[in-house]
């Protein structure tokens, strides 16, 4: 499996796009924009794009995703109905999506967004807003912090498996770094 | 990106070494499979999916390589030169680097969060988007980097050089900067403590 970590200027997030070794059908995750590089990409890996997965709706997340549905007849995964006008397959909490030769886990963690969730596939953790490198997701009042706080705990800390954090802003990070040292937190 | 085959020893949640079914802590020959590690990497220019979490290197050149997706977690490197390499989305924390030098290097969406740096040199160089939190530097040189983006939260860093570095973007965040020297940095344009304003959404 390859991942690639695209940054967007744009909002300064990352898109993940994640498919085979060999060419094959891919998955975008986040897709902020749509530029040269992201299409360029795709087409170099030999990659068909066939799923679009949003962490959240906010706007800088998904602002790539009509350009995409012009090149690409793919589907998009969310925890909503609609995004960028176009009707989504929306998913919740547990579910478990076999696609494109993966088996990616929806873990549903609100308090950034109401719609934020959170993708496992294999030891990758697609964090979005959730969780990043040394911080949580914005919130916009104290109420959805603890409810960002406990969700993190409660879903992402109780993975025992050595993880990988893809998160939708800054550096990469792992689930061990961020149990011992994120100082929003600190269960200790 | 490396396996993600779990170690075969009963109740270990760590990853298989690359080319092992063990994580190294349960590993049979461990100086045999460093031995090989380090033969495999003196002789490739191009380093993929590597997983050597654990291993303890010492002495070695590791220059003018090309490295992605690889994981170096918990590992001990000493005397290592990294001068000239191109890293990208690999994993180097919770490791120890003694004498190590990092000059003229290329990496994005790296961590080495949680580190040890001592006596390094690390300048030079580009640092985007790379994770350097909990790090703690001492007598350590980030000189003339672009730090583009890259964090330092909760780092402790002793004797640690930041001249003419690009510091936008950077967050030094719950980070003991005492020992931190800025020089000639843009230090106007990294973050720094405001209790919890900082969050994602304001990045």
């Amino acid at each position: 499996m390859k991942v690639f970590t695209i940054y967007n200027t744009k909002g300064y997030i990352n898109t993940y796009l994640i498919g085979p070794e060999e060419g094959g059908d891919a998955i975008i995750i986040d897709p902020g924009q749509t530029d040269l590089h992201l299409l360029d990409l795709i087409e170099s890996n030999n990659y068909y794009l066939k799923s679009i997965f949003v962490t959240h709706s906010h706007e800088t997340h998904i602002k790539g995703i009509k350009t995409l549905l012009k090149i690409y007849d793919a589907d998009i995964y969310s925890k909503i109905p609609v995004i960028a006008e176009t009707e989504t397959v929306t998913i919740k909490d547990n579910d478990i999506l076999r696609l494109s030769g993966y088996e990616i886990e929806v873990i549903d963690i609100p308090g950034h967004s109401d719609d934020s969730l959170v993708f496992k596939i294999r030891n990758l953790l697609f964090t979005g807003d959730v969780l990043s490198a040394g911080l949580i997701g914005s919130t916009t009042n104290n109420e959805s912090k603890k409810i960002l706080q406990k969700g993190i705990i409660k879903k992402l800390f109780s993975i025992k498996d050595d993880m990988v954090i893809f998160p939708g802003h800054g550096a990469p990070t792992t689930l061990d770094v961020e149990k011992r040292m994120n100082p929003y937190l600190n269960i200790s | 990106m490396f396996s993600s085959t779990k170690c075969k020893k009963n109740g270990c949640n760590s990853l298989a070494v690359t080319d092992s079914e063990y994580c190294i802590s349960h590993i049979n020959n461990i100086d045999e499979y460093t031995d090989n590690i380090i033969k495999y990497i003196n002789s490739s220019k191009k380093i993929i999916n590597l997983n050597i979490s654990g291993i303890k290197i010492k002495n070695m050149e590791i220059k003018d390589k090309k490295i992605f997706s690889s994981k170096f977690s918990d590992a001990v490197f000493e005397n290592v030169d990294f001068t000239d390499c191109y890293i990208r989305q690999s994993f180097f924390d919770m490791s120890v680097f003694r004498n190590c030098r990092f000059t003229d290097t290329n990496m994005k969406f790296v961590s080495f969060a949680g580190s040890v740096f001592d006596s390094c040199k690390i300048g030079m160089s580009d640092f985007l988007h790379t994770n350097f939190n909990g790090i703690k530097s001492e007598k350590t040189v980030f000189s003339e980097s672009d730090l583009y983006f890259s964090s330092f939260i909760k780092a402790e860093c002793t004797e640690t050089l930041y001249d003419d570095c690009n510091l936008r973007k950077v967050k030094f965040f719950f980070t003991d900067i005492s020992g931190i020297q800025f020089r000639n940095s843009n230090h106007e344009d990294a973050y720094y403590d405001r209790k919890d304003r900082f969050t994602l959404g304001t990045l």
